[in-house]
């Protein structure tokens, strides 16, 4: 099996639980958990959303686990996995991918190289 | 025997998604045999391939129709696939209308994708539009076949 994304980590970390809305720009040296709803820009090393996740906007992180939905633009560095429940719209770029059975990839699909990632990231944040 | 230029391939993702596969000629035809078709490493195809269950080792360029089609590691395709189950462990650049499509290990998937259901195992590779197509009743159509799938139309595409 695929070891689990973002666990162990002393790097600051967030989560966002069950019910909470976040609408904003955050940056995460750590982990991002979301099994609420966030709405803006996020950059993280790793973002975890749960099956009550919902997470849209500028997403860029290094790698990705998906149960819950994300929508617009998702940049992942590294590995994406995309679990059962998990739905992926919009524009996704990836280096590694894996999508469990009944998991969704909708919308353009890409997979890049990790150096392409960076600077893709950099675009983001510089708004372009 | 059925006359291949019978068949009517579907022209629009509509048609493959209410396609009564159990009616398909091929399907029909087979009467219980365990049947297959390969194209093998060293052969080619330019045009239609329509079949049953197909392993591709070779090279298809065209048109798939068949309800089972597996792309082998040497195999490649370009064009169009229409079918019920996909296993992707070679190469395919095409259009795709399909129920389940795995991408194996080695996979590389490039298309234009309308699917039910997907998997992606590590180390495969996907890209281009994917959209995933409702599901309004998964179960098999009931009554004749429909009657669209016996007219004439030769030129396939």
């Amino acid at each position: 099996m695929v070891e689990k994304v973002g666990e162990q980590s002393s790097e600051g970390a967030i989560f966002i639980g069950a019910g909470v809305e976040f609408k904003g720009d955050m940056t995460v040296p750590g982990c991002a958990t979301v099994d609420g709803k966030f709405e803006g820009v996020l950059k993280a090393k790793s973002l975890v959303v749960g099956q009550t996740g919902n997470v849209s906007g500028q997403i860029s992180v290094e790698t990705a686990e998906v149960r819950g939905v994300v929508g617009d633009n998702l940049t992942v560095q590294s590995k994406l996995v995309v679990r059962s429940s998990g739905s992926i719209s919009g524009a996704v770029s990836y280096s590694k991918i894996m999508v469990e059975e009944g998991g969704e990839l909708a919308g353009t699909i890409e997979k890049i190289a990790p150096a392409e990632a960076e600077q893709k990231i950099v675009s983001i944040q510089r708004g372009e | 025997m059925y006359d291949c230029s019978l068949i009517v391939v579907p022209q629009h993702e509509d048609e493959v998604a209410e396609y009564d596969w159990g009616n398909f000629p091929p399907n029909k035809h087979h009467k219980g045999k365990t049947s297959f078709s390969i194209i093998d490493e060293s052969a080619g195809i330019e045009g239609k391939l329509i079949a049953r269950t197909a392993f591709i080792h070779g090279q298809v360029q065209g048109l798939v129709f068949a309800e089972h089609v597996t792309i082998e590691a040497t195999g490649r395709v370009d064009g169009i696939i229409f079918c019920r189950t996909l296993n992707v462990l070679g190469s395919v650049r095409a259009n795709i209308v399909c129920d389940n499509v795995i991408v194996r290990s080695g996979g590389r998937l490039s298309a234009n994708l309308k699917y039910r259901s997907m998997k992606v195992e590590p180390g495969g590779l996907v890209g281009g539009q994917f959209e995933r197509r409702v599901v309004i009743d998964g179960r098999a159509k009931p009554g004749p076949a429909t009657p669209v799938a016996m007219t004439a139309n030769r030129n396939g595409q």
